[in-house]
C-alpha cells in the first residue's frame, strides 16, 4: 500500500484554484505532462481518458466532489500499472492569514510490491509533481493577465 | 452552529510545529497571553482525555480536554470545558500538513461551539483574533527559536 501527500503554496485564492482544478475536462490546459484528456459525462458518473506526453496513459472517474471542503477524489480505473486501486484526492485549502491557497495531491494505491517504486517515481515525482508546477504557473499567469 | 477558522503557512517544518502542538500541557510556551498552563489529573500532554488548565496574564481561566490525537494525521482535538466567556458543545481541531514542494508547513485551526445568539460575534472575534490569530504567529516564533 502506498500513501503518499505532496503540496504545494498556490499564487491565488482558494476559490480560483478550486474552479481550475473541478473542471474535469480541462486537465489538459494546464498539466504540462498531459498531451490530451478526452472528459466524458455519461451515465451521471464523470471519466477522462488522460494521455501523457510519455505515451503512457489512464482513465479515471471522479468518484466525489465536496465543494464545502474544495476535494475531489479521483479514481484510475486503467492504470499504467498492474494496480488494484489508484486513488488521487485533492483537497484545496484556504491560507487565511495570506489570503492563499494549499493544494495538497494525494496518492492512495494498492499494487505489487515491485511496483512500488515505479509507480512513485512515475506517478508522485512525475505526474504530481509537474501538475503541481503547472497549476502554480497557469495560476501566476491568470494573475498577470488581471 | 458557528464555525471559526484560521489558518497560515509557517516557515518551520511540520514535525516540528507538530512536537509542539502535540504537548497539550505546553500551550503557555507559543500562545502569548498565556501566564500558566497545567495538566490535571496525571495524564501526559499527550494522553487523550488530559486536562489542562490554562490561567491568561489577565486572570481568566480556561480548562481544557484533549479529545483526539493522532500522529499519523497530525492532528489534534480539545473541547472546551469552562471558560469565562458563554461556550458549550466545543471541540476544536488543529492540524498540520507539510508542505512538501516549497518546505514549510501549513496549520489549520478550526472550532465548532454553541453560544445564545447575541454572543456569537464576540465569541468568534475572541477565537480568531485573540487565540488562533497570535496562537499560530506565536508557534512558528517558538518553534523557529
Amino acid at each position: 500500500m502506498i500513501r503518499r501527500l505532496l503540496s504545494t503554496v498556490l499564487p491565488c485564492d482558494p476559490v480560483s484554484a478550486w474552479h481550475l482544478l473541478r473542471d474535469f475536462g480541462d486537465l489538459a490546459a494546464w498539466h504540462p505532462a498531459v498531451e490530451s484528456c478526452a472528459h466524458d459525462r455519461g451515465q451521471g458518473v464523470q471519466s477522462r481518458v488522460v494521455a501523457m506526453r510519455d505515451g503512457l496513459s489512464f482513465a479515471e472517474v471522479l468518484d466525489d466532489t465536496s465543494e464545502r471542503h474544495r476535494r475531489q477524489v479521483l479514481r484510475i480505473v486503467r492504470a499504467p500499472f498492474p494496480a488494484r486501486m489508484l486513488k488521487q484526492t485533492l483537497t484545496v485549502h484556504d491560507v487565511t492569514a495570506s489570503g492563499g491557497a494549499l493544494l495538497c495531491w494525494e496518492l492512495h494505491a494498492d499494487l505489487p510490491e515491485e511496483w512500488h517504486a515505479r509507480a512513485q517515481d512515475w506517478f508522485c515525482d512525475g505526474y504530481i509533481k509537474a501538475g503541481m508546477r503547472g497549476l502554480n504557473a497557469h495560476l501566476s499567469s491568470q494573475r498577470n493577465e488581471h | 452552529m458557528p464555525r471559526v477558522f484560521h489558518s497560515a503557512h509557517l516557515k518551520p517544518e511540520a514535525e516540528a510545529v507538530w512536537q509542539a502542538l502535540r504537548d497539550f500541557g505546553g500551550l503557555h510556551r507559543w500562545l502569548p497571553g498565556i501566564a500558566m498552563c497545567e495538566l490535571e489529573g496525571g495524564l501526559r500532554g499527550d494522553q487523550v482525555g488530559a486536562i489542562r488548565r490554562i490561567v491568561a496574564r489577565d486572570g481568566q481561566q480556561l480548562r481544557e480536554q484533549l479529545v483526539t490525537l493522532s500522529d499519523y494525521e497530525m492532528v489534534i482535538g480539545y473541547s472546551i470545558m469552562g471558560s469565562p466567556l458563554p461556550i458549550s458543545a466545543h471541540f476544536a481541531e488543529i492540524r498540520v500538513i507539510p508542505i512538501t514542494e516549497g518546505g514549510g508547513s501549513f496549520v489549520g485551526w478550526s472550532a465548532e461551539f454553541s453560544s445564545p445568539e447575541a454572543e456569537v460575534a464576540r465569541v468568534c472575534q475572541w477565537m480568531v483574533n485573540d487565540v488562533f490569530r497570535p496562537g499560530l504567529s506565536g508557534l512558528a516564533q517558538m518553534v523557529a527559536s
